[in-house]
């Protein structure tokens, strides 16, 4: 028992390092520090209404020039991305957005792989603790009788 | 002693129970996504955002101004071929509306220099505000996607329908006159829910 506890210490200490990075990854400051950073990734997540597939920020189109000139005005008012992103989103609606927002039904988007690797995960732990033989097997006398005879009967 | 035999449960039901159960989250996604036809505004319903600035001839221009009729906003570019092609139409609509005074059209300026737009007006005719747009905020105000792209405005401002491509007058006129008819019911239907309550 002392021996199963030691071996899982690794796992733990990895699972440990992955929730630290992924808290990091969430909350911690990665935010750009200039103006022009702020709006250039702000710009990156909008779509250009006119093109397909390119972003505001990657677009010369008319729509995505006056986007872009907006935005940066709006983080000069002091509005947070999230404000601005919403303000776009309220004019050319959810789709301009090219990172989903995390509520609602579009949010299945950031829940749903999650919770597919969270289920194959538990899928595989409990696969495999089925193919462990368990450790207190007693083979009783009338089991060796019965391997016993099974090996004479097979034996040339 | 004999050990227990444990019984082994299925899990391929389980299985094939978490495959539906993405699959229906997933249809449920692309059922709710809906099409995109084109046409759809989140400003529709909605108070029209305001236009207010100078116009090609020097002018100014303040869509407040203009409650109590019907207005047709216009974007367009002088280079944009529909936005040649729907021109006339335009004009045959603000023509025909200007003596009534029910409504009017207003065209707001998409990436076209002020030199340029008074040569396409002196060319194709046309004898309406022409507002500068030149930061494209109106623009963007509107959720404007591509040139032409029009909306037609309710008398008290609010966004009735968004058109993108050209426009045609006998669709405005079609378009005002549903609208009319429609208050006309909404009226009728007041009146009979007040003599029902009286």
């Amino acid at each position: 028992m002392r021996d199963l506890s030691r071996a899982r210490w690794p796992w733990i200490v990895v699972l440990a390092l992955i929730a630290g990075a992924l808290v990091v990854a969430a909350v911690g400051d990665r935010g750009p520090r200039t103006t022009a950073e702020r709006a250039r990734a702000v710009a990156e997540s909008i779509a250009c209404p006119q093109c397909q597939g390119q972003s505001v920020a990657d677009s010369e189109a008319p729509s995505a020039r006056a986007i872009r000139t907006e935005v940066a005005r709006r983080i000069e008012a002091g509005e947070t991305d999230d404000q601005i992103r919403d303000y776009i989103a309220g004019i050319y609606g959810e789709d301009a957005l090219l990172t989903p927002p995390s509520d609602g039904v579009a949010g299945l988007i950031w829940f749903l792989p999650v919770a597919g690797f969270v289920g194959a995960v538990g899928g595989l732990v409990v696969v495999f603790r089925r193919w462990q033989v368990p450790e207190d097997v007693e083979v009783s006398d009338e089991d060796q009788v019965l391997v016993e005879q099974a090996r004479r009967s097979t034996r040339p | 002693m004999t050990a227990p035999v444990r019984e082994r449960r299925r899990v391929g039901p389980w299985i094939a129970g978490a495959v539906l159960v993405v699959l229906a989250a997933l249809i449920g996604v692309l059922a709710t996504s809906g099409g995109d036809d084109g046409v759809r505004s989140t400003l529709i319903g909605r108070q029209a955002p305001g236009i207010a600035g100078d116009t090609i001839d020097g002018g100014a221009y303040d869509l407040a101004e203009h409650r109590g009729e019907f207005v047709v906003v216009n974007f367009f570019a002088t280079w944009c071929v529909p936005c040649i092609r729907e021109h006339p139409e335009l004009v045959e609509f603000e023509e025909r509306h200007r003596e009534a005074g029910d409504a009017s059209v207003v065209s707001v300026v998409f990436d076209s220099r002020p030199e340029q737009v008074r040569e396409f007006f002196a060319e194709n005719g046309g004898d309406w505000p022409v507002v500068l747009d030149p930061a494209g905020r109106t623009s963007l105000e509107y959720g404007v996607t591509g040139v032409p792209e029009s909306y037609l405005l309710a008398p008290d401002g609010t966004v009735l329908v968004k058109i993108e491509g050209g426009v045609t007058a006998a669709a405005l006129d079609d378009l005002l006159e549903q609208v009319q008819v429609a208050d006309v019911e909404a009226d009728h239907l007041g009146d009979e829910d007040e003599a029902e309550a009286s």
